[in-house]
């Protein structure tokens, strides 16, 4: 069976979204530019575009309708998906393999102009009888499920403030990172409490820009062989979450990254992640997240997470190294965070990342999330890539 | 080589100004039961969902999360959300098309909710659909763009006033037939000619409504079809393209030319050379009469500027030799986000013979057209057939 391959990625600078001069379809403009010029490609090559962007992070009604230009879809088939921007991949997958297009463009950005954006619009994605009257929204939930898996597996602060101080420490080597800053751990824990026990420096921060991949079938991939590495889509997998934060029985196991995540791995052949996957991007904007989202993907069982931290297993260096680009904790397009991961992860692959560059980087997981409202309702979505010259 | 994909249940909710008796979520399921009953199928049977809405709407940021366990995406399914303005619900059901074709899943629901009875004034969220830097100012909304284009149409073949009101007017006498449309009321082109113009050339009574309500629809593999042995519709083809959102600056004008070259591509894939003689009822997304005209005339159904002529030769009532809309169509009832998706569903429902009194007899090809955004900036069509051949 034909495989999918990924042929091209660009990224923008991330940077403070109050700094920017420009509307978002610049962005998308700017990250599709220099996938097809990763690519070696010219908009023509391209059959079809997938974005992926919500309307009330960009304050404009159907905002995709001025990144479909942007993206080059003029005359060819394009669609939006008001998800994180790692739901592109799954989507542009299905196109190729349903064997109506050989190329397919995926672009996502990420605009918003404030956490306070992020907290007003988060909270009317809560249902208007029960959770939007008690001013439930991103930061509030995520900290009710830290504090919950704080409280179950007794995570010191210290620990949570490790974590941050690791990804801080991984976008100081990434050219395309937003906040490159040296933190320490008493820096972080001197850092003002937002939402306890989420620290200022423990929290994702809001950034704009937009990251591009453009995939294709194995056979336009083979024909257009570069010297380059190319990225092949191991496995995709995709998965939902309940409403009503609870309802899952638990806060802090994160099902839909477990669900996703074992579509992916069946689809890919994976039977041990943690041996089989060198370098994993995931979408933690708490350490506390972080945790729990290396407990769902399988790398360890619940509750242990903070052992494989505490053995160096995640560090940069270490067998599994987590999040290189510094995470999202470092940079977070807000919406377009997903395709950041992917493009990262694919970057490892392909050998293009430059000082956060893995030796020996054959297989790599992506991990996205939508989650407009907190743990609420969360969808997660999980790309495998293998490299292959 | 794409596998063949099959519709085989359709549920459609009632439309109203306001469903005040459901919350969003209780329409959601409304849909998906009927969808599952039609289709003989229960909720463990849908491999992943995917939905589509447009927000802002509703009253609530991202409905779907709202509606994952109602909407078929309870015990962690893989669901995505899909955004593009009113070319929504086509979109929906080309990405669903995509699940299956691709093989990635068997049966696959694609939903859609919309309850644009939420806000105040549709027209003022649209104007914010405009760029906010030149157009937003001058009170745009929906309605004005397709007077533009009714009156280029006019000044460029010399269509009448009366020929407009006509399109609306058998649209009007077909919704009688429809227990799901949103107005039931008889109407005669002089009762049109004197309501009251809302933005010249265009009247009251041409305008379409602004309607709740949620359809789902149910696709399934060719192995799943087989197994299932229900009446089925199966999709022959689907195309759907991009334009620029600036209608001003689009080639061809009122020509439509964006739609024109999805028709082409479609006919193409379906082996179409003589629409007309071939096609036997068309589904048609035209929230007002001109789209009547623009559509025809672009799908080859009629030379440029004679879609007033064919409308007054009777051609597209019931009984006609091309029968449109029987379903009464987007200016009887219009949920935005899910016209689109009906549009398909009532296309699905003539080749299913489950049409009851709007029944076209003997369909065996129909054609579902969509478009949204920008006064259509996205074009789509779809092709569903009785026979594969």
């Amino acid at each position: 069976m034909s495989r999918v391959a990924i042929v091209g990625v660009g990224h923008t600078v991330y940077s403070d979204p109050g700094s920017l001069k420009e509307p978002y379809w610049k962005l998308d403009f700017e990250a599709a530019s220099a996938a097809l010029d990763d690519a070696g490609m010219t908009k023509g090559d391209i059959d079809a575009v997938i974005t992926a962007s919500y309307d009330l992070y960009d304050g404009i009604v159907i905002s995709a309708q001025f990144s479909a230009g942007a993206a080059c879809s003029w005359w060819k088939d394009g669609t939006n998906l008001a998800e994180d921007g790692a739901f592109a991949i799954p989507s542009a997958y299905m196109k190729i393999r349903s064997g109506m297009y050989d190329t397919v463009m995926v672009v996502s950005h990420g605009t918003i102009h404030s956490h306070d954006v992020i907290m007003k619009s988060s909270n009317i994605a809560c249902d208007p009888f029960f959770f939007r009257p008690i001013a439930s929204n991103n930061l509030v939930l995520n900290a009710l499920q830290a504090s919950r898996y704080k409280d179950i597996y007794g995570i010191s602060e210290e620990y949570a403030a490790r974590i941050s101080v690791m990804e801080h420490g991984n976008a100081m080597k990434n050219p395309h990172a937003h906040i490159k800053t040296e933190v320490s751990i008493a820096e972080v824990l001197n850092s003002p409490v937002l939402c306890w026990p989420i620290r200022a420096l423990e929290y994702c921060p809001a950034s704009s820009g937009a990251s591009a991949i453009i995939l294709a079938t194995e056979e336009l991939a083979s024909w257009r062989a570069t010297s380059k590495k190319i990225a092949y889509v191991k496995g995709i997998g995709w998965a939902s979450e309940t409403y009503q934060i609870g309802n899952n029985g638990s806060l802090d196991k994160i099902a839909s990254t477990v669900k996703a995540a074992n579509m992916a791995y069946e689809m890919a052949g994976i039977k041990n992640p943690t041996e089989e996957i060198d370098v994993a991007e995931i979408a933690g904007v708490t350490p506390y997240q972080e945790l729990m989202l290396l407990e769902a993907l399988g790398f360890c069982d619940f509750g242990k997470a903070i052992s494989l931290v505490e053995e160096g297993v995640t560090a940069i260096d270490g067998k599994l190294p987590v999040n290189p680009s510094g995470g999202l904790i470092c940079t977070n397009p807000v919406g377009g965070a997903g395709l950041f991961s992917v493009a990262e992860a694919a970057m490892q692959v392909m050998g293009m990342a430059e000082g956060h560059q893995i030796e020996a980087a054959n297989v790599a997981l992506a991990h996205g999330m939508s989650n407009v409202c907190g743990p609420a309702a969360r969808a997660s979505c999980v790309v495998i890539m293998e490299s292959e010259k | 080589m794409s596998r063949r994909v099959a519709i085989v249940g359709v549920g459609q909710t009632e439309t109203a100004t306001k469903l005040k008796s459901y919350t969003h979520p209780e329409l959601a399921y409304k849909a998906v039961r009927r969808a599952l009953d039609d289709a003989g199928l229960s909720l463990e049977d849908i491999d992943a969902v995917v939905y589509g809405s447009m927000d802002e709407f509703d009253g609530i940021n991202c409905p779907d999360r709202w509606d994952i366990d109602a909407g078929g995406g309870w015990h962690n399914k893989p669901f995505i959300k899909i955004l593009t303005g009113g070319s929504t619900g086509h979109a929906t059901a080309s990405i669903a098309y995509q699940h299956v074709a691709s093989r990635v899943f068997d049966v696959v629901m694609a939903l859609g909710v919309q309850r644009v009875g939420e806000n105040l004034d549709a027209q003022a969220v649209l104007n914010k659909a405009f760029n906010p830097l030149f157009l937003g100012d001058f009170t745009l909304g929906s309605i004005d763009g397709w007077a533009l284009l009714t009156t280029m149409h006019m000044a460029k073949y010399g269509s009448r006033e009366e020929q407009f009101a006509l399109a609306s007017v058998i649209d009007h006498e077909h919704a009688l037939n429809n227990p799901y449309s949103h107005i039931k009321k008889k109407v005669t082109v002089e009762d049109v000619m004197k309501s009251p113009p809302v933005c010249w050339p265009i009247k009251y009574l041409e305008c379409c409504p602004r309607s709740d309500g949620a359809c789902a629809v149910i696709m399934v593999s060719e192995e799943k079809a087989r197994e299932l042995n229900r009446k089925a519709a199966w999709i022959r083809g689907v195309q759907y393209i991009v334009c620029t959102p600036y209608y001003g600056d689009r080639p061809g004008g009122v020509d439509w030319l964006n739609l024109a070259m999805a028709g082409k591509r479609l006919y193409k894939m379906c082996g179409i050379t003589n629409p007309m003689e071939e096609i036997d009822v068309i589904e048609l997304q035209a929230p007002f009469p001109i789209v009547h005209f623009l559509a025809l005339e672009a799908l080859g159904f009629c030379e440029h500027g004679e879609a007033g002529k064919l409308i007054e030769s009777g051609a597209t009532r019931m009984g006609g030799k091309l029968p449109v809309n029987p379903s009464g169509g987007v200016i009887c009832t219009n949920q935005i986000g899910v016209a689109g998706l009906v549009r398909i569903a009532e296309a699905s429902l003539q080749i299913m013979e489950k049409a009851d009194k709007r029944q076209v007899a003997g369909a065996k090809k129909a054609l579902a057209v969509g478009m949204g955004a920008s006064r259509g900036q996205y074009q789509s069509v779809m092709l569903l057939t009785k026979d594969w051949n």
